[in-house]
């Protein structure tokens, strides 16, 4: 069995900036290497790729490797180290009626995901710890052996700020405005950092914010959100909206969007002042036909497959992902990052074919 | 909520229920069932919609005067001299899947001379409610008020007070829908003198001779492929009569060259039907296929696992639990064996039809006698998986739906 590892950091401080073509050789070999690790370890994987691959783990060309599901890891569990090295799980909040998201760490993974997460995000705040305003509550990130993905995230970012002060009540989940007043006075003309998840920064502070007619101004801020879209898209907000809101009640200016799962935790897709989300040295992104599973063309919308040198602890390193997305290009974003860079559209309607056991289902 | 489809009136629910149980049942065949019956089927005939529905043509082909005086034939021939009345008030639980099935239920007890509610789901089809709309007009019609007073159809959502009376005022309970609503509905306690009907979870199994496939003449190979395609495809795959899981029986490269030719077929009849199923499905199938293989139950997946056609090739000796892995949508298992005897052994008390190619019915007579505990309740030709009996799921519906008096 091979040991692995990671050839990246071309740039110390920037994950955006490696010359294309070097990205492409080294990220196919990554695959490559990723593809054999785990199928030498997982032996669940490792029939996967015998029953759909005829147990083939070389390929020539990034789109030709096998994608796992996401939704496979919350049918079954999938680990390439022997559980006793697992230190942590990530569970996804996973939607109402479905087992969540198994994702089992161990300590080098961990580690990487960690290390990934700083170069991406510090490329974007700078190395200086900000005050941080958690825009959740503390009762999220209390069990540190298994970790929500809403948990995980708030723990990973946690490291980029100083003085973390939850804006939330545990429990009742309303806001905690003496937390947030003194927390503003105590830092008051200087720069911050605020974070959250985008449905419950929406719906717990904005919304609350504007129910009971406050307007705050979070100064000088930068604020960093994830977490999908599905449900600001039920309620009819756009982006544009949403960030409209943003500013007028909260004062919030300077805001960045990431896309990202449990099941690729660090490696983020941040959202740039563009108004797309870019791989990074530890990502690729590839954009399918959900009925062909054949790559589309740029430009045209298809499920959308990410791609992670991180895993190592369980085979989560190619997803396909049941978001819709379009590739708006490789290297030539406005924003002078380089990679691809990509939108995200929304979750593929779900649907189920009606069967014979099912007569007492709630229509949804 | 709650609401009543039929009859079409304004009269409240209590009141209805109420007048259903006060006016008791009807005798067995009574000539007005059989001409409300053929009537519906006139009307389904006669509407330009309905009548191109595969699903609806059936229903009302089974409908048909001629078919129920069969039912009636064969119902006396069982009977012989015994006293054979209505059982008194049916209550049928409907599946949402099937949308013919609450027909079939209604008016076989109807048939029996029960006076019947039947709850539909809310996820009904929208020609269920053309049909209840159809049916509402003809049960205006005067002479067939007899009916009209002793039948309802409801629809409501998870409303336990409602169930729980209806299952305090009949005398037979039948539940279609599966395990989780056998469960549910179970719970609820039901008239003490009352009988239950239950249809659980279900699986198919399509068993196919590969040396018929390789000699046959190609047109009776087409129909072949037209009557498989038929049986998983009417309803996505998702009845429980539906081949999930397809077992050839020959030696191994006669098997190859029938499973080659035969799915080169279904995919070329699958492409000319314009059947598409949402993009999810695809996804649904995808994770399906690979949780059958990470879980080791399978090892090949082809042509596609996203496609119409996915076929998933089981493992020597898999586990019965492959069974659960249920998707639909042209999702099927597949594996050999090499005579037709080595079949029981790979079967399961879930399994329901047994649709067969390439072999004679008397094949199965003797094979029945080695079939596991509980195995199998329907033993039919390729292209006939869906067509309901009043024999189902191991229970004769009409006897079930009547009562004997012991007269001496």
């Amino acid at each position: 069995m091979m040991t692995l590892e990671s050839k990246t950091a071309t740039s110390p401080d920037n994950p955006y900036a490696e010359e294309p073509r070097a990205k492409a050789t080294r990220f196919l070999q990554e695959m490559k290497d990723l593809t054999r690790f785990h199928a030498d370890r997982c032996p669940a994987y490792r029939r996967i790729l015998a029953a759909a691959y005829g147990g083939r783990t070389n390929f020539d060309c990034l789109s030709d490797f096998p994608a796992m599901p996401v939704r496979l890891f919350k049918e079954m569990d999938l680990l390439s180290q022997p559980s006793e090295l697992i230190v942590k799980t990530l569970t996804s909040s996973g939607t109402s009626g479905q087992r969540p998201s198994r994702i089992f760490l161990d300590k080098d993974t961990a580690a990487a995901q960690a290390r990934a997460l700083v170069r991406i995000v510090r490329s974007f705040l700078g190395v200086k710890r900000l005050p941080m305003m958690i825009l959740d509550h503390p009762g999220v990130t209390q069990d540190r052996n298994t970790f929500s993905a809403r948990g995980a995230g708030i723990l990973g970012f946690s490291q980029f700020g100083s003085d973390q002060t939850f804006a939330l009540q545990k429990d009742t989940m309303l806001p905690d405005w003496n937390a947030i007043d003194a927390f503003l006075a105590r830092y008051s003309g200087e720069k911050i950092l605020l974070f959250g998840f985008t449905f419950i920064l929406w719906q717990h502070l904005l919304r609350a914010a504007e129910d009971c007619k406050r307007k705050l101004d979070f100064g000088d801020s930068i604020l960093i959100h994830g977490g999908g879209w599905k449900k600001l898209e039920e309620q009819k907000v756009s982006n544009a909206e949403f960030k409209e809101r943003l500013r007028c009640t909260l004062g919030i200016r300077s805001i960045y969007n990431y896309y990202g799962m449990v099941e690729q935790t660090g490696s983020i897709f941040m959202g740039c002042e563009e108004g797309y989300f870019h791989t990074s040295d530890y990502s690729e992104v590839l954009v399918r036909d959900p009925r062909t599973l054949q790559v589309q063309p740029q430009g045209e919308p298809g499920l959308i497959e990410c791609m992670s040198t991180i895993p190592r602890s369980y085979p989560g390193h190619i997803l396909l992902t049941e978001d819709l997305g379009i590739v708006g290009g490789t290297d030539g974003c406005r924003c002078g990052r380089r990679g691809t860079f990509f939108q995200v559209l929304g979750r593929l309607p779900s649907a189920e074919l009606r069967g014979c056991s099912d007569t007492h289902q709630v229509p949804s | 909520m709650n609401s009543v489809l039929v009859p079409g009136t304004t009269a409240d629910f209590e009141e209805q229920l109420q007048r259903l149980i006060d006016i008791g049942t009807l005798p067995p065949f009574d000539p007005l069932v059989i001409d409300f019956i053929d009537a519906v089927s006139k009307a389904v005939l006669l509407d330009d919609v309905m009548r191109h529905m595969p699903e609806m043509a059936a229903v009302a082909h089974w409908m048909r005067k001629g078919h129920t005086s069969e039912l009636f034939a064969a119902f006396k021939e069982r009977r012989g001299g015994r006293l054979w009345l209505a059982r008194g008030i049916a209550v049928h639980f409907a599946p949402s899947n099937v949308d013919s099935i609450f027909l079939y239920s209604w008016f076989l007890s109807m048939l029996a001379g029960n006076a019947n509610v039947v709850r539909l789901s809310q996820r009904r089809g929208e020609q269920v409610g053309l049909l209840l709309e159809k049916i509402n007009l003809i049960l205006e019609q005067e002479r067939f008020h007899p009916i009209r007073r002793r039948s309802m159809v409801l629809a409501y959502d998870h409303e336990d007070e409602i169930t729980e009376q209806l299952s305090q005022c009949c005398h037979v309970r039948v539940i279609w829908g599966g395990d989780e609503s056998v469960r549910r509905l179970r719970a609820i306690p039901m008239n003490t003198l009352g009988k239950e009907i239950v249809f659980a979870n279900r699986f198919s199994v399509a068993v196919i001779s590969a040396g018929e496939i390789v000699s046959r003449p190609d047109d009776q190979f087409s129909r072949l492929v037209e009557r498989f395609c038929n049986d998983s495809y009417w309803f996505d795959q998702m009845a429980c009569s539906s081949p999930r899981l397809v077992v050839w029986v020959g030696d191994e490269s006669t098997c190859d060259q029938a499973k080659s030719l035969f799915w080169h077929r279904v995919q070329k009849e699958v492409a000319g039907r314009s059947l598409q199923y949402p993009e999810i499905i695809g996804v649904n199938k995808l994770v399906t296929a690979y949780v059958s293989a990470g879980l080791g139950l399978a090892d090949q997946i082809e042509p596609s696992p996203t496609g119409l056609v996915s076929r998933i090739h089981l493992v020597p000796g898999a586990d019965p639990q492959f069974r659960n892995l249920e998707c639909g949508g042209g999702f099927f298992f597949e594996t050999e064996i090499s005579e037709l005897k080595l079949l029981p052994p790979l079967l399961t008390a879930r399994d329901q039809t047994l649709s067969y190619f390439g072999f004679r019915q008397e094949d199965f007579r003797e094979l029945s006698l080695s079939l596991p505990t509980r195995a199998v309740d329907r033993i039919v030709p390729i292209g006939s998986a869906l067509n309901f009996g009043v024999v189902w799921d191991g229970n004769d519906l009409l006897q079930s739906f009547s009562r004997e008096i012991d007269l001496q």
